[in-house]
């Protein structure tokens, strides 16, 4: 079924910047070096509500944007890329942000959804240890600082400011 | 009622949003729910209290695989923009039918899994204009059409 595709054909990029600058250098900065097994982006919008009195329900009009996401990483710290880490227990100078981008698939014939999210803030970083059969695993909560910047232009959401 | 009761099941049943088909979305469950609240006076020496239907509101969700910019990217598009969309359907020929044109996205959501997982994406719906919802059953064509505009 064309427009259908898996999690094999999907690419994250994940790079920890500073405030005002764009990462340029993304080597190292891949799904596999992090060793990811599933990645998750929601995007909410609020709604407001306002009672009325004499109808029989109340008038609704679009809320607030915002922005957060999850993804599994059994590669972190010096064994795969520590810029997650770094990230949520410095949060200043160079790993003051996190970029996360990525891609659905770039297979031909369809323009698939892609996302470039500049603004990015590590909320959780939660480390699991099991037995001998077990993998160590990270499990991370991001937040889109910046949603008021998030628009939609041809499948890219991005909270990047376009000059 | 329809002149002939019948069961129908998803495979009957279409979908249209913004006026294109589910096959556009790739859509696996879609659900639709109507509620009703109710306002309820306590009452001091009786054995229950007085209740009255109170405020409605129809809300649903979706889950599609073709995450482009020609499915479930349009969707994404309006949300982000505070646009509403439009979503249509029926569960079978006779059956309910429905025409909503108030709707807001409020949440999108998608996972990416392994080379075995399909990705696919949620979408969260509410309906903006609730009080305007209509019923109407047509007999001599046997369903039942709901919808939010005049």
């Amino acid at each position: 079924m064309a427009g259908t595709v898996t999690g094999q054909d999907a690419n994250v990029w994940i790079a920890a910047h500073a405030a005002g600058t764009a990462v340029t250098d993304y080597t190292d900065k891949d799904h596999a070096t992090f060793g990811i097994s599933d990645f998750s982006l929601t995007i909410d919008r609020g709604s407001i509500e306002e009672d009325l009195i004499g109808m029989p329900g109340n008038y609704f009009d679009q809320g607030k944007l915002s922005l957060n996401g999850s993804l599994t990483e059994c590669k972190f710290g010096a064994s795969g890329n520590a810029d997650l880490l770094n990230s949520i227990i410095d949060g200043t100078g160079d790993y003051q942000y996190v970029t996360i981008s990525g891609q659905i698939s770039d297979a031909a014939g369809k323009t698939y959804l892609k996302w470039y999210l500049v603004s990015c803030q590590i909320t959780k970083y939660d480390v699991t240890i099991g037995d001998a059969d077990t993998v160590t695993e990270a499990s991370i909560d991001f937040i889109v600082l910046d949603p008021q910047n998030v628009d939609y232009t041809t499948g890219l959401i991005s909270d990047a400011v376009h000059s | 009622m329809a002149l002939t009761p019948t069961l129908y099941t998803g495979e009957d049943a279409s979908i249209v949003i913004m006026g294109s088909g589910q096959s556009y979305f790739g859509i696996s469950d879609f659900s639709l729910s109507i509620s009703r609240g109710t306002a309820e006076q306590k009452l001091v020496g009786e054995k229950g209290s007085f209740v009255l239907a109170g405020s409605r509101s129809v809300d649903g969700s979706l889950t599609g695989c073709k995450l482009t910019t020609d499915g479930l990217g349009m969707l994404v598009e309006r949300m982000i923009d505070g646009q509403s969309i439009s979503i249509s359907g029926s569960t079978g020929d006779n059956s309910l039918h429905f025409y909503f044109k108030s709707c807001q996205v409020k949440s999108f959501n998608f996972s990416i899994g392994t080379a075995d997982d399909i990705t696919d994406g949620s979408i969260d719906f509410t309906l903006l204009y609730p009080y305007k919802v209509s019923s109407t059953t047509q007999d001599g064509k046997g369903y039942t059409k709901l919808w939010d505009f005049a």
